[in-house]
């Protein structure tokens, strides 16, 4: 056994230590899938100063560490691609502080992003961004990738609700960023690491913002028999003075898979469907969920109706999280992407994405957080077949430029990771990215903190030919 | 003075002129330093050949209602943004001193102002979604880009913020927008000392009602016998029906005066310009202001809270400044500005940080 895990073992003791094959294969992939490799080791530790401790040993030998919450990254951000140390914090789930007068909660990184909201509940409060996976990802794993969600349109993304985080870098030094308020002298640090990808440390812990319930909600759901005047009407609302608190897209295909599923009613022949969802207080809500619906006809919806029961606004919202599950039955592997364009540019990058499709011999049906401007196109594939597989990753990558050349982004929530390596790298100048590079060493010299993720080491870039299928976010 | 026209001129000057530092309009200059507010204290000589000003800097770059989404050069004022964004009712909601319109938007994100519309609308950084950067060698660096959802590569763009300068220069800002508020209802109280504040801010935060700000105000231009009073207003920022509802339900609740609109209009400039004049900035614990406030050996310093989520602002003479800085640091705050009393964290990574970003531009 090597000397560094008897270090980490007598540190930890072996309850805290997995280095058994069997074990170990938990840990050779998260929810990206395309791409698996086997850390060597995998440690459990229960807060900042036992993670300090192991870093410090991961340091004076040289170790690769790749920090790892629930493993539901979908761009491989967990995937311990030299091999080395994972360091998992999923005994690290404490919520050690609540603060409802100054809005905050104090929370240990391996607490899952739901446990926040519902400590918060007694007091009228929550945690804001909810990515789908928000029942078992954790804040730790929420901050390195600056995760998003449906609702993020009106309230913002983590980086909005993250007041302090503590970051233990890569030789066991442990960083405090931020505090308990708002602000912080000089440049601003906290900002920087959110988002960061593993690639600056470990979190260990954050305090992050709680925000208010909103009393009163409307949720509803607009059939449109052309997705250009789905599109359209997004943007009229906004246009508007609307904020909606969600306004989720899906297309027919979609529309067809959940119905076939779930028997919510939902009709057979559309092009596409929006969720919209307003929240706030009860008085002046009719008005504008009413003004939502009139903006709907007046962009040619066949049906705007409104769920006239909590039990209606949980199957609508059930069918947009269950988009996933729905198409799984299809009886196909699938790859999801995450992109973004500004919102006006949605119907132009439907017509590329379905240009992508025909040109690649795969189908490609669509959900989106509409709102944002932040496409989930779900690439469908025969993972048996190689040329498939090829192509799914070709389609993937023309689908993400056309995203650049459109204005836009290479990812909107999901993250970099292995996945969109290459993506980053043609998104940004050589400069840009030479300044990035020149960052990352800023806080880690050796780039032995999740190496392989963002950038390309020396030049060279992890091969993906491998896809199977994604989970969403 | 080095003063580039064009952004091309600004990244030549960088490159060949090696000023030692960038400046916007210089309204900020006070609170840098701790000086009091007067021109003739604080001005840069014009002559300074050792400074670059982006204020002739002020192309609106891109704008798209639709998207709601703006890129302007750093120079421009934010009160020239406003203009430009009213006819298609949007605006940032980010209001800060405007310094009789001065403020650009470039120094308004170096120095990480911000106004009572932080509490529903977050700070600079939340409104930032991408820069155009120059290196103080005239290098060009990207950070974000122009859509609301971006988390391809590092956030350098929120890293400049509060900045103030000393790692690159902001040359160009794509900012997050939003719809203008329907309506905007102001409800004001007169509590007896801070304590007492406290426990109504408290009650507001638990209660019924969602403030876009909670402001604590204690002018020394609204003195009586014993002293500057304090003023507590609440804002609420809404539809039209709920921001009455909302001033109503406050002043059913508490002994509590719902302002005019023409009162309303007048009382939030105030609460926005009011920190023009101030030398001191600091962040703090909501709950705890009220120790600053209350404390006996600073009874008479004039100061302003965000009080929900703890910023404080204070126009303190020479004698007062010290103990107004332990006061904070004791009860949980830090010091943002003057800079030389700024709790800076983190030397060494900051300074590797520099040096990335500085002497190794280029390389």
């Amino acid at each position: 056994m090597s000397a560094w895990i008897t270090e980490l073992l007598d540190l930890l003791g072996p309850d805290a230590v997995a280095v058994d094959p069997a074990d170990l294969a938990t840990y050779e992939n998260d929810a990206f899938l395309l791409q698996t490799a086997r850390p060597d080791a995998v440690v459990f530790p229960r807060d900042t100063q036992q993670a300090a401790a192991v870093l410090r040993i991961a340091a004076r030998h040289g170790i690769p560490v790749v920090p790892r919450g629930a493993g539901t990254s979908l761009a491989g951000g967990t995937v311990a691609v030299s091999g080395g140390l994972c360091v998992c914090t999923s005994r690290m789930r404490q919520i050690l502080e609540v603060n409802p007068r100054d809005r905050w909660a104090r929370v240990q990184a391996g607490v899952v992003n739901l446990h926040v909201s519902h400590a918060a509940q007694p007091h009228g409060h929550h945690y804001a961004p909810d990515p789908s996976s928000q029942m078992v990802c954790t804040i730790g794993g929420n901050l390195a990738t600056n995760s998003g969600g449906p609702h993020t349109l009106k309230l913002g993304v983590t980086v909005n609700h993250i007041l302090g985080a503590t970051l233990v870098a890569h030789d066991g030094e442990v960083l405090q960023f931020g505090g308990p308020f708002d602000d912080a002298p000089d440049a601003d640090l906290l900002s920087l690491v959110v988002g960061s990808e593993g690639t600056f440390g470990l979190f260990t812990e954050a305090v992050v913002r709680l925000s208010p319930i909103s009393p009163a909600v409307r949720t509803q759901l607009a059939i449109f028999d052309r997705i250009d005047d789905a599109c359209q009407t997004i943007s009229r609302i906004i246009a508007d003075g609307i904020i909606p608190a969600a306004l989720e897209m899906m297309d027919g295909p979609v529309l067809n898979a959940v119905e076939d599923w779930l028997h919510l009613g939902f009709p057979r022949d559309a092009d596409a469907a929006l969720l919209i969802e307003i929240d706030g207080l009860e008085p002046g809500l009719d008005r504008i969920a009413a003004r939502i619906a009139d903006l709907c006809r007046a962009n040619a919806c066949r049906d705007v109706q409104l769920a006239d029961s909590p039990q209606r606004r949980d199957d609508l919202w059930k069918a947009r999280k269950k988009v996933f599950g729905a198409i799984g039955r299809f009886g196909l592997s699938y790859c999801t992407q995450d992109g973004v364009v500004p919102r006006t540019k949605v119907p132009e990058i439907i017509r590329r994405i379905a240009d992508v499709s025909s040109r690649h011999g795969v189908r490609i049906v669509n959900v989106m957080h509409a709102g944002d401007g932040n496409i989930h196109p779900i690439v469908l594939y025969d993972p048996k077949s190689p040329e498939q597989v090829r192509a799914v990753v070709a389609a993937g990558h023309e689908i993400l430029n056309h995203c650049i050349d459109l204005g836009g982004s290479v990812t909107g929530e999901h993250g970099v990771g292995i996945e969109k390596v290459r993506d980053l790298a043609s998104m940004f100048d050589a400069p840009t990215i030479a300044a990035q590079q020149r960052i990352r060493e800023a806080f880690d010299a050796h780039r032995r903190m999740n190496p392989h993720k963002l950038f390309a080491l020396g030049g060279s870039c992890v091969e993906l030919a491998r896809p199977q299928r994604g989970i969403p976010a | 003075m080095i003063t580039p026209q064009t952004r091309d001129e600004a990244a030549a000057a960088l490159r060949d002129l090696r000023p030692r530092r960038v400046v916007g309009a210089m309204t900020k200059l006070a609170i840098a330093d701790g000086q009091s507010a007067t021109p003739s204290a604080t001005a840069i000589d014009a002559r300074d050949s050792d400074c670059l000003t982006t204020r002739h800097l002020t192309r609106i770059v891109e704008y798209s209602p639709a998207d709601m989404t703006i890129t302007v050069e750093a120079g421009l004022t934010l009160d020239a943004l406003s203009e430009s964004l009213a006819a298609n009712n949007l605006r940032l909601p980010l209001d800060p001193p405007s310094f009789d319109g001065r403020a650009t938007i470039g120094g308004i994100l170096a120095a990480a102002d911000s106004g009572p519309l932080r509490h529903l609308h977050g700070g600079p950084r939340d409104l930032v979604l991408g820069m155009s950067i120059l290196q103080f060698d005239g290098t060009r660096i990207r950070s974000g880009g122009r859509v609301v959802k971006n988390v391809a590569g590092y956030a350098l763009h929120r890293l400049l913020v509060g900045s103030w300068g000393r790692l690159a220069m902001i040359e160009t800002v794509t900012l997050r927008l939003r719809p203008r508020a329907e309506s905007l209802r102001l409800v004001s109280l007169a509590p007896r000392d801070a304590v007492q504040a406290e426990s109504w801010t408290a009650a507001i935060l638990a209660g019924n009602t969602r403030p876009a700000f909670i402001e604590w105000l204690r002018d020394t231009a609204n003195a009586n016998a014993e002293g500057p009073a304090l003023e507590l207003i609440v804002g609420y920022e809404d539809f039209v029906e709920a921001a009455d509802w909302q001033a109503a339900e406050l002043a059913r609740t508490l002994p509590a005066r719902i302002l005019s609109t023409d009162e309303a209009s007048a009382a939030y400039l105030r609460l926005r310009d009011w920190g023009a004049s101030a030398n001191i900035r600091a962040a703090m614990p909501g709950h705890n202001l009220h120790r600053i406030f209350d404390d006996p050996s600073l009874r008479r310093v004039a100061l302003q809270a965000h009080a929900a989520p703890g910023a404080l602002l204070a126009r303190a003479n020479r004698a007062e400044q010290q103990p107004l800085i332990t006061a904070i640091r004791a009860a949980g705050g830090h010091v943002l500005a003057p800079l030389h009393a700024a709790t800076t964290s983190h030397p060494a990574l900051r300074a590797r940080l520099a040096r990335a970003l500085i002497a190794e531009a280029g390389a």
